[in-house]
């Protein structure tokens, strides 16, 4: 990881402006008793109507996630591409044969053009068949499962159907109130830790201040993580801040509060619940991702390896290319609004100065699937393309002098 | 950091920096020391969103989830709980039943999984089966257990039939929807039914004519007894027999050959004997009697008695006629005679069968 050694200087923007601080409502002390949904964003009437609207950011991936865990995805894809394969095969030949049949009624020319033709009809006809075995394997591994036992009654298939969507999201809301409820332990274990008095110290007014500006009446629980990456992260009662990020800024105001504002409004948008939920809807999916993905990275042996693949190489693909796309697209909006957030809290410069650090601490290459379409978040450049305060010249290098 | 002298927070009295703007306990704003920061700068980019999404669902969101949730409810719930409470295993087996009872064969066979069976092309399955004064329907049905394993369900019934109570275990399976509603059907609903008969014989059972191509009948019926008579014939009778449908031994007609039939074959065979007596010749053609060569012809044949007639029905369902007792006959040779008159016993034998309307008796071609 590499450090920058630039002093935390602001990068030009309007002046300063003292604000007035108002009364706050304090944050408590001590650590209170257990309540699964304290900390949450006070702007929401009631619990139920903060959960409500988090469930309901994400139509999206939410959709995605109970198609691909709870209507057998999976399924189609293995079926899929079996059938691809082996009605791309029988295209091959059946095109090659029929094409030259065809063509060698021409006269003259005819055998010299079904030589030719036994090649490009073998290939159109791989390709067709390539197509319709992927359509038909595809939409018959999502249709088959449904018609083994209830082919007889249209009804009790339809109402399976709804009770599979009405399972899925139940499983979804039941994991989301356990990810909510459970979340100081969850992310006690995952190596977040209370701040220290100093700590807290400096970053608890920071907090405060842009919860403050941008208008919202209480803050989540604020936590560091001791791991060195330049990240902070928003769950859906706590903010977590690594400390790399502070490193790398060297503790510089401006730029926590840049991030700090980023992550409130996260925060008080509920995306941490609707990440949750989709997470949930597709636990089926996900455990078995997260099995697959697991022995993949821990073991070396290729035959476990290719075992690991051969059972699980629907899932993969069912995560990585229709999921996680599907959830991330809303996350990247999701973004943008977050990095508003930041704008709306006074803080511009410091989030401006934290994408712009980071353009420098990261490989910033997207090409390919995962970093274009998996991406939870948008590219730097173009987060600080919407980043550029009017009458204001951003040079690209730093050298550069601006016209 | 700037590091000066400690004050007190103005909200919880902890102890902090002088320059803080805000408790770092509680979090207050200090009036002392007010925050310096900026306000919000106008951007350049036209595609900034509201940053801050609005704490409670849309109206329209909330309608239309509502909406949803709703239809589903409406459209699902009313269908399944009628189902369950009208259209379960023991409706079913009930309903069938009570269709019988009712003497109603549509009703009853929508309850029955006809697996296969044409009820179009079956007598005993049509109406005419179950309205015929002849069938005794099962009364005083009584579900007494009824166990249900998945999509198949059996249950013990009893009911009585013809002053008889029977106790039996009828399966049902829950298999295609022949209406929204219903989809459990009694599956062995049908009971085996067998009669033996007259090889050829035309009998009636369940309302319908039958003629049997041979002497056993099988049929599959609806439970309850029925009435087997043998259909209207100038030779043959037989009491009228009642088969319970299910049970093993089934029911048999024994024919008989009507009296006034014996009255027209002894008057046929009268007529028969006396005819053959007319004959001037030793050897009648196709009669029962004949004498030795003694006798020169014409001879003079007197019947002195007639035999006494048995009719007997054969295995192949025929009506064979034979003696009895013999009956007796006298011979007067003519002029040229070695012998003096005699007399013989003779016997008859033959067959009776129905011709149009009426009984036939016909003698052996050659004697």
């Amino acid at each position: 990881m590499t450090v920058s050694g630039q002093p935390a200087s602001p990068i030009a923007g309007p002046p300063g402006v003292a604000v007035p601080a108002p009364a706050h409502r304090p944050a408590p002390a001590a650590r209170p008793r257990w309540r699964p949904f304290s900390q949450r964003p006070a702007g929401y009437r009631t619990a139920g109507w903060w959960l409500v609207a988090g469930i309901t950011r994400d139509w999206r991936g939410t959709v995605a996630a109970l198609i691909a865990a709870w209507f057998n995805l999976p399924l189609a894809i293995l079926l899929g591409a079996t059938v691809a394969v082996v009605a791309g095969l029988a295209g091959a030949v059946g095109g090659a044969v029929v094409a030259s049949e065809y063509l060698q009624r021409i006269p003259v020319f005819g055998e010299v053009l079904s030589h030719l033709a036994v090649r490009s009809g073998g290939g159109i006809g791989a390709l067709a068949g390539l197509f319709v075995g992927a359509l038909g394997g595809g939409v018959g591994g999502l249709v088959l499962p449904w018609l083994f036992d209830y082919l007889d009654d249209p009804f009790v298939t339809g109402v399976l159907l709804l009770l599979n969507v009405v399972f899925g999201i139940v499983i979804g809301l039941l994991y989301t109130l356990y990810g909510i409820a459970f979340e100081p332990w969850r992310l006690k274990l995952s190596g977040a830790r209370v701040m220290s008095r100093r700590e807290a110290r400096l970053l608890l007014p920071i907090l405060h201040e842009c919860a403050q500006r941008l208008g919202l009446p209480n803050v989540p629980r604020l936590l560091i993580d001791d791991s060195q990456d330049v990240n902070a992260l928003a769950y859906t009662r706590h903010i977590v801040l690594r400390q790399g990020l502070l490193t790398v800024f060297e503790y510089d105001r401006e730029a926590i509060a840049g991030v700090l504002s980023h992550e409130l409004t996260h925060w008080h948008n509920a995306d941490g619940v609707a990440r949750l939920l989709v997470r949930g809807v597709a636990l089926p999916l996900y455990l078995a991702y997260a099995g697959a993905t697991w022995l993949l990275r821990v073991f070396e042996n290729p035959i476990i390896r290719f075992a690991a693949l051969t059972v699980g190489w629907p899932v993969l693909l069912a995560v990585r290319y229709f999921v996680v796309p599907m959830q991330m697209a809303s996350s990247r909006a999701a973004e943008y609004r977050a990095d508003q957030g930041a704008v709306r809290a006074g803080h511009l410069t410091g989030i401006r100065y934290v994408l712009e650090e980071r353009k420098g601490t990261f490989d910033g290459s997207r090409n390919g699937w995962d970093e274009a379409i998996c991406a939870s978040h948008p590219p730097l450049e173009h987060r600080l393309e919407r980043l550029e305060a009017r009458g204001v010249d951003y040079p690209l290098a730093p050298g550069e002098v601006e016209a | 950091m700037r590091i000066d002298v400690a004050t007190t927070c103005v909200a919880c009295g902890a102890e902090i920096s002088g320059g803080a703007p805000y408790c770092p306990s509680c979090g207050t704003g200090q009036p002392d020391q007010p925050a310096v920061s900026q306000d919000p700068v106008p951007l350049v980019d036209s595609r900034v969103t509201p940053p801050l999404l609005p704490t409670q669902p849309s109206t329209g969101n909330l309608i239309l989830v509502t909406a949803i949730i709703v239809l589903v409810i409406v459209a699902t719930v009313p269908v399944l709980v009628i189902r369950s409470v009208f259209f379960g295993p023991d409706d079913a087996v009930r309903g069938y039943f009570n269709a019988l009872a009712a003497r109603n064969a549509d009703a009853a066979w929508a309850q029955l999984d006809p697996g296969g069976l044409k009820r179009a092309s079956d007598p005993m399955l049509s109406d005419r089966a179950v309205t015929d004064t002849g069938y005794h329907p099962p009364t005083g049905f009584k579900l007494v257990k009824l166990k249900v394993d998945g999509a198949d369900a059996t249950a013990s019934v009893r009911y009585t039939v013809d002053g008889q109570r029977q106790t039996e275990q009828v399966t049902l399976h829950r298999g295609r929807a022949t209406n929204l509603f219903q989809r459990w059907h009694v599956k062995d609903g049908l009971l085996p039914l067998a009669v033996q008969v007259p090889a050829g014989a035309s009998y009636q059972l369940g309302g319908s004519t039958m003629t049997g191509a041979d002497s056993a009948g099988q049929f599959a019926a609806f439970p309850g007894a029925y009435r087997l008579t043998l259909a209207h014939d100038p030779l043959l009778d037989a009491s009228p027999v009642t088969v319970v449908a299910g049970q093993a031994q089934g029911g048999t007609l024994v024919p008989r050959v009507q009296s006034a039939a014996q009255d027209t074959i002894g008057k046929q065979v009268k007529a028969y004997v006396d005819k053959c007596a007319t004959s001037t010749a030793l050897t009648p053609q196709g009669c029962p009697f004949y004498a030795s060569s003694y006798y020169a012809e014409p001879v003079h044949w007197q019947v002195l008695s007639y035999p006494t007639l048995r009719e007997t029905i054969n295995e192949n369902g025929q009506v064979t006629v034979d003696s009895q007792a013999p009956g007796s006959v006298s011979i007067t040779g003519g002029p040229d005679s070695f012998a003096p008159p005699e007399t013989f016993s003779f016997s008859v034998s033959g067959t009776a069968a129905v011709s149009g309307d009426s009984v036939v008796f016909t003698p052996p071609q050659q004697q």
